[in-house]
């Protein structure tokens, strides 16, 4: 009887084995980063950052200061207001859209809240300018993209932001006017 | 089931005792030698000296000035930071960080120094950048923006990369 079941016993156990192999996270699930999501309009506070996205837009063309933003493509424009929670960090803006990471723009110098260092209880709103394809918003996971703020590029076991946006329904303008950022909430 | 509860006791005595051991052997390479590296803050009184990286350091005054009053930028107050320094045994390399602390929000959050944050001009006779590699006296003064209203009773951490993990609590 015991000669019987070691056959198949020992094909379970193999099968086990095969199915621990296959299932162990690999890095990019161990080192994935700790997120906490939100809205639109939420207030969000991740261990390094306290944001709240105000509004989302898309545009053909963006003002911004004396800087003028052309694109092939178009631009996300977010409006947020950002700030550091415990000491002075970074801030970076990415959209990912069906997997593919789009960063925000550094052609503005420090011009968005993105790309530069937040303080802790110092909000500071303006805009985020990401450029993407001119035809995005038929792109395969266009309703469901994710905008994520973190500390730095490197976002691996580190807290970051993340909403879902759906760009399918939003309208494209033909010409923003943006403001530098300035202090305060909206 | 208590039949092989009772025939396996000791197997089970000893998955007791050995699984929490293994978690404990386990944590020994990474997790003490983390808490040994975690900045251990010692608490010094405004005016009280303490020789530390191979110096004498006294906070001789510490105050929140009004942002407004002193033309900060909107929604900040201006902290002040004076020290006594005598580097007297300074270590071959020492960077030396100084902050703002306050737990007021519940929670502890930090501020760097700034330069020229509102009309408040530290005098000539101060030095602006704190310094532990050089044998010799200064009187240093700092200045730290922080969120008006919201810090009322400031610590300033001074560190130095020559004496760590310990670092100061000023106030």
């Amino acid at each position: 009887m015991r000669r019987a079941l070691a056959v198949p016993a020992g094909l379970g156990l193999l099968l086990l084995a095969f199915g621990v192999a296959y299932s162990t996270p690999g890095a990019p699930q161990v080192e994935a980063p700790f997120v906490v999501t939100g809205g639109v309009g939420d207030q969000i506070v991740s261990q390094h950052l306290v944001a709240t996205v105000n509004d989302v837009a898309l545009a053909e063309v963006v003002e911004l200061n004396s800087w003028t933003g052309t694109t092939s493509g178009v631009w996300l424009v977010v409006d947020a207001t950002v700030e550091a929670r415990i000491e002075r960090t970074g801030v970076e803006a990415n959209l990912f859209i069906a997997g593919v990471r789009y960063p925000g723009t550094n052609r503005t110098s420090t011009d968005t809240v993105d790309g530069r260092v937040a303080d802790a209880g110092f909000p500071v709103t303006g805009a985020i300018l990401i450029e993407l394809p001119a035809d995005v918003q038929t792109m395969p996971g266009a309703a469901a993209a994710v905008l994520r703020l973190s500390p730095g590029i490197d976002a691996r076991l580190d807290s970051v932001i993340e909403l879902t946006l759906d760009l399918t329904p939003l309208d494209v303008a033909g010409r923003v006017e943006l403001a530098t950022p300035r202090d305060g909430a909206r | 089931m208590s039949a092989w509860v009772r025939r396996n006791r000791w197997f089970l005595i000893a998955l007791g005792v050995l699984i929490p051991t293994a978690i404990v052997v386990s944590l020994v390479p990474r997790w003490f030698p983390y808490q040994e590296i975690q900045p251990q803050p010692e608490a010094v009184e405004l005016g009280e000296t303490v020789r530390y990286s191979g110096a004498d350091i006294q906070l001789t005054a510490l105050e929140v000035l009004d942002g407004a009053e002193v033309g900060a930028a909107a929604g900040a107050d201006v902290v002040v930071a004076t020290f006594a320094i005598d580097v007297v045994e300074p270590p071959e390399v020492a960077l030396c960080r100084v902050h703002i602390v306050s737990n007021e929000a519940g929670f502890e959050r930090f501020w760097d120094s700034e330069l020229f944050v509102s009309d408040y001009r530290v005098p000539d006779r101060f030095e602006q950048t704190c310094s532990l590699s050089e044998v010799g006296s200064y009187d240093l003064q700092m200045t730290f923006l922080v969120p008006r209203g919201e810090v009322l009773n400031p610590v300033v951490e001074l560190s130095s990369s020559a004496a760590l993990p310990r670092v100061l609590r000023l106030s």
